[in-house]
């Protein structure tokens, strides 16, 4: 569970400091869906970094399961899929992997010699399974056929789908979406919604979405929270209760429209 | 999943006549080209001789390509002439590879540490400015009359701009590929060598590209200065002993090395395009 107790955030530049989050504190429990909306550079982007640790709150606490979150129990996925063109689309989805792999240590072995090729050893092991596990969803997804092919070669929807698994491929504990689609067409952007939906559902990921699209937050979170424009506030936070299975079906519902101009209204 | 907006990659398009003819039309602008470079350098070259040969220009200040062509012959002949090639190149192969590799190694210290960068930006702003030739003279004098301050004038006249080049590329890598490392929780140094260094790889080129232009400008400079061999050597010598057939023998050499190294970097550029798919 992540808990956010009173947070509060201050910018600091050479113009002075800015107050960006005031009194923040909510709970996200395991395998929800939360969407974050508010008005444009309210700190929705700041909640985030502070999820993932590379922001230190100023006052309060951010908590997953009890502990101080830190950059490994988290993933991000941006606006732009930050795929890199000089690797296949297999070796972008191996990014993270390299990295964690790097950072592994063998703590039992008391022998210096014997802990670095231990260490090693299981480096190699780990990275190998992980790498299987990546090519599973690859696989799962329908990316395996690409697998070779470089980020230039595929489409922008599918080129957010590889950006996905890329980070999925790290098992995080909690997934942290900014703004994933915002770069995309309309069509692709509705099929990417409901492909990243189905994916976070069957992979029972916790995901905190952040957006400026109502529509979107609404069709694809479990609980909206509502921000107030700068320093950011919590106005609200919505319960979604919609029975539909994908995000376009939930468009679809009657409800939608209730929730839709509640926030409208809050929001405006 | 839905990717029905992508075709088939490994598909072999079928190519229609007007394709062919396309591609045809291509082809045949290629040669048109080549050919009328050939021809130009042809025609220089045959309009320079009859001049000679009918005494319209004066061949001991204009020397003449069969004069040249003889020279060679007799440079070869008496074994000076791969000498002082290889003595020129050697000269221009390791200032090459020191301002290159020392200049990029200098540009990752700074990319690495703001504060270093931050106390050096100013010196390293007014040796950019500085002419390097008239640092020749400190030079000489320093270092000795010799090869040594021949590759000292090559190399301060690329690694300034090596240095700048390369630290600019490095901070224009994309802000948040930088963030997305960081939130996988990578280290400063798998951010330079996963990120910050293949990025700049295609600027890496085109510095190599203008060192290997300026290599040329350093040594032959430092040659002007202070040598005993190397085409440099020959061409001051040539001048002051009015040998105009030595002089331009020595230039035509010249041009040919540096035409050698330029396509040799090219090749690597293409190499590089080739593996990482961009045509």
């Amino acid at each position: 569970m992540l808990e956010f107790k009173n947070v509060a955030y201050k910018y600091y530049s050479k113009n002075g400091e800015t107050l960006a989050l005031k009194n923040i504190s909510f709970n996200i429990n395991k395998g929800e869906l939360v969407a974050i909306v508010g008005p444009s550079g309210c700190g929705k982007t700041t909640i985030l970094s502070l999820i993932s640790g590379l922001l230190k709150p100023t006052q309060g606490n951010v908590l997953l399961n009890g502990e101080n979150v830190t950059p490994e129990k988290s993933g991000y996925m941006f606006q732009k899929d930050h795929l890199f063109d000089w690797r296949t689309i297999e070796q972008n989805v191996c990014l993270g992997l390299e990295i964690l792999k790097s950072k592994h240590k063998n703590k039992t072995e008391t022998n210096l010699f014997k802990r670095i090729k231990k260490s090693n050893v299981e480096k190699k092991e780990m990275f190998l399974k992980n790498k299987a596990d990546a090519l599973m969803l690859l696989k799962k997804y329908g990316l395996w056929e690409f697998k070779d092919k470089y980020p230039n070669q595929l489409s922008g929807g599918m080129r957010q789908r590889v950006a996905l698994i890329r980070t999925l491929a790290l098992k995080p504990e909690i997934l942290l979406l900014d703004e994933p689609f915002s770069a995309l067409d309309f069509q692709t952007r509705l099929n990417l919604c409901d492909d990243v939906y189905n994916i976070l559902k069957s992979e029972n990921k916790t995901a905190i979405l952040v957006t400026h699209d109502i529509s979107e937050a609404i069709s694809m979170s479990d609980k909206i929270i509502v921000l107030t424009s700068r320093p950011a506030e919590i106005k609200n936070i919505h319960n979604i209760s919609l029975k539909a299975k994908t995000p376009l079906l939930k468009r679809e519902e009657t409800g939608f429209s209730t929730h839709f101009n509640e926030i409208w209204k809050e929001l405006s | 999943m839905k990717n029905a907006s992508i075709k088939p990659l490994n598909n072999k398009p079928i190519h229609s006549k007007e394709y062919a003819i396309y591609l045809k039309k291509i082809r045949r602008n290629k040669t048109i080209i080549l050919t009328i470079q050939l021809t130009i350098l042809i025609a220089i070259f045959a309009a320079w001789e009859l001049l000679a040969m009918f005494n319209l220009i004066d061949t001991f200040i204009m020397s003449s390509p069969s004069r040249i062509v003889n020279q060679i012959a007799l440079l070869t002949e008496n074994g000076t002439l791969f000498y002082h090639i290889g003595v020129t190149l050697m000269e221009a192969i390791i200032g090459f590879l020191i301002a290159t590799l020392g200049g990029t190694l200098i540009a990752i210290i700074l990319w690495w540490n703001e504060t270093i960068r931050k106390i050096l930006d100013p010196y390293i702003v007014v040796l950019n400015s500085l002419p390097k030739i008239a640092l020749g003279p400190i030079l000489i004098i320093w270092i000795g009359a010799g090869t040594g301050a021949i590759v000292a004038m090559d190399v301060l006249i690329m690694i300034v701009i090596t240095i700048l080049s390369m630290l600019n590329a490095f901070n224009a890598c994309d802000e948040s590929k930088v963030l997305l490392l960081k939130s996988m929780g990578a280290s400063k140094w798998q951010i330079l060598t996963k990120l910050v260094i293949p990025n700049s790889i295609m600027e890496f080129i085109s510095v190599l590209k203008i060192n290997v232009g300026l290599t040329w400008v350093g040594t032959i400079m430092g040659e002007y200065l202070v040598s005993r061999a190397g085409l440099g050597y020959l061409i001051v010598y040539g001048s002051q002993v009015f040998k105009l057939d030595l002089v331009m023998a020595s230039t035509i050499i010249l041009c040919v090395l540096a035409a050698l190294m330029y396509f040799i970097v090219a090749s690597v550029e293409k190499l590089v395009n080739k593996k990482r798919n961009i045509h």
